[in-house]
């Protein structure tokens, strides 16, 4: 499995007109492997810019992001000026590069095929991925990311039924336009596209928006189960914070461009961080569990999602048969 | 990338420029265009140059941008002065002469001075005028002033200007998509930059599709918009924002003619250096 960090990222849109706009500032992050690290912030808070760069698609302004130890954007010149210094040329970077010809065209090279290799390795849902579906049909359309990577047809044809099975899609879509689809269908359709790559690193951008609740509950157990059964590290971004609270293991908090605080589930929602000054807010259910302590009935456990509440409501009543 | 496509791209501001009223700067750039072709020596094109550098002082426009927008000409300008250079010529004698290519004196001005500094300063002023000081919905409600007259033909002006408005009002959303898609695509390993321009055009696919499903799904979404909001044409409709002339626009406008008649007054009276 393959680790992913920040190093004091920047990144400015439209640097040098009129619209120029910080979209982050000096980022450290490091994302544990094996989990689903949901992120949260306010709408502007850098969440979406963040995934892009985690991708491979955006390369800072500043600062470096690493996977798997190996700095993804750097440049072709850098890696073969530092590819010179392995081989024991020194000098200022003016007077190596007038040499470095030979080393330039190896490193472009291993650099296009890096960057090929790692789109495979980090999938990324975008928001609303539905508008990425093209082909005549749905299993088609899930093939072409397993294609891309020079599968054969048939194992692509596999990957793709068992990724469709997971996200729930019915066999019997598989060979209908994805274009007739409805609304969360073609959602699942372009998850599915994705999960079919089974990249190390799943990275999603808001993937229940506009879902109706039994299919926000479909997606966000699809992704849970592709972490479980492959190890997957998985990324994603979502305002429900009863959804986060109940499938993350880690949130990182965002806002204004910079991490405010990383941490699980219990250290972001407890009452010590004042969320809402982030145009955030606790769950729904965090509120009730919270009066009723106050109220003098001692719950214990994860207050952050119904069915904890629930169990810890079931413990106080059990406990207070036994006395 | 595609976001650096500065050409025909609105910068607001609040500069004298910006106030002025968007049919003085319609009509003012014809104006220019007029006092730009009317120019036939070295000093007036001089003047021209400086009348321009005025102009984006005026507008508040930095050098850099106007440098984009020239950018993109750089092969068209660079054919169109070799042509100027080779195909011209001149009275008097030669000053290169081999194989079958001769060139003179004059084809030198001519390639410097009518093919790169006039249709810079073309694409540079007309920039500064409209598109960078202008939004484009001041630009077409300029245009469907202008052209207003012709409704007593039955011209559907109105109509034409609001399918301008339209299509302005679409290009950065549509280059927004463009760039979404692609990012999605390339996600899913799409290569867009290797192979032949077979392989290439193919590439394309995945982003062309989309982008015509969606497309259709704006143009769908914005009539029953449009519908909910009883659109029905031109035919009594008022506006929110009336074009008024101000001081600026006599200014401006004033500028535009004095340039145009300085102009004609140097090509007059300093014969020298005849290019044309």
């Amino acid at each position: 499995m393959k680790t992913l960090s920040l190093e004091n990222v920047s990144y400015v849109y439209g640097k040098g007109t009129p619209f120029e706009k910080e979209a982050l500032h000096g980022v450290k992050l490091s994302l544990p492997q094996g989990k689903i690290i949901g992120v949260i912030g306010h709408t502007g808070s850098g969440k979406s810019t963040l995934l892009e760069m985690l991708c491979g698609l955006l390369p800072p302004t500043e600062g470096r992001v690493l996977f798997d130890g190996a700095d993804m954007y750097l440049s072709p010149k850098d890696a073969a000026l530092e590819d010179m210094k392995k081989d024991g040329y020194s000098g200022s970077p003016f007077i190596l590069s007038l040499f470095y010809h030979k080393y330039w065209k190896k490193a472009y090279a291993l650099r296009l095929e890096e960057k090929q290799a790692r789109r495979f390795q980090i999938g990324l849902v975008m928001q609303y991925p539905e508008y990425q579906l093209f082909d005549e049909t749905v299993l088609s359309d899930i093939c072409y990311g397993p294609k891309n990577m020079g599968l054969s047809e048939e194992e692509a044809q596999k990957r793709a039924k068992s990724a469709a099975a997971l996200v729930g899609l019915r066999p019997e879509l598989l060979q209908k336009s994805p274009f007739d689809l409805s609304g969360g269908e073609k959602r699942r359709v372009a998850i599915a596209g994705v999960l079919a790559m089974e990249p190390d690193v799943l990275v999603l951008d808001e993937p229940a928006a506009g879902l109706d609740p039994q299919g926000r509950k479909n997606i966000f157990d699809a992704i849970a189960t592709y972490n479980q059964t492959t190890g997957a590290t998985v990324i994603l971004v979502s305002h429900s914070m009863e959804d986060l609270a109940k499938y993350c293991h880690q949130v990182v908090l965002m806002h204004d461009g910079t991490v405010v605080k990383t941490g699980s589930v219990e250290e972001i929602f407890s009452s010590s961080l004042n969320l809402q000054s982030y145009g955030l807010d606790k769950p729904q259910i965090t509120y009730i569990a919270e009066q009723l302590i106050k109220a003098g009935i001692p719950l214990l456990g994860d207050l952050f999602t119904v069915e904890g509440v629930e169990k810890a409501l079931l413990d106080y009543i059990k406990g207070g048969e036994n006395k | 990338m595609i976001s650096d496509i500065t050409l025909g791209q609105f910068f607001p501001g609040e500069s004298h420029l910006h106030k002025a009223d968007p049919r003085t700067k319609i009509v003012g750039s014809i104006v220019y265009m007029a006092a730009i072709f009317c120019a036939k020596n070295v000093f007036a094109y001089l003047f021209m140059i400086l009348f321009t550098a005025m102009l984006a002082m005026v507008g508040h426009i930095r050098i850099r941008l106007l440098w984009k927008s020239i950018k993109p000409l750089f092969f068209v300008l660079l054919i169109m002065s070799m042509i100027n250079l080779f195909a011209t010529k001149g009275t008097g004698e030669p000053l290169l002469s081999f194989w079958k290519i001769t060139i003179y004196e004059e084809g030198i001005w001519r390639a410097v001075l009518v093919s790169v500094v006039r249709v810079v300063l073309l694409v540079m002023g007309s920039s500064l005028l409209l598109t960078y000081t202008t939004s484009p919905i001041q630009l077409t409600d300029g245009i469907e002033t202008l052209l207003s007259p012709l409704k007593k033909i039955h011209v559907p002006v109105h109509e034409f200007a609001m399918m301008m408005t339209i299509a302005l009002r679409f290009i950065p959303t549509l280059i927004e998509e463009t760039d979404k898609i692609m990012k999605a695509q390339k996600a899913r390993g799409a290569d867009f930059s290797s192979g032949g321009l077979i392989k290439r055009a193919k590439a394309l696919l995945p982003v062309l599709i989309p982008l015509f499903v969606s497309s259709f799904q704006h143009a769908m979404d914005l009539a029953t918009a449009m519908e909910c909001r009883c659109y029905h044409g031109g035919e009594g409709r008022t506006k929110y924002r009336i074009l008024k002339f101000t001081g600026v626009d006599v200014w401006i406008g004033l500028a535009l003619l004095v340039a145009l008649a300085a102009v004609i007054v140097i090509n007059k009276f300093l014969p020298i250096g005849n290019v044309m």
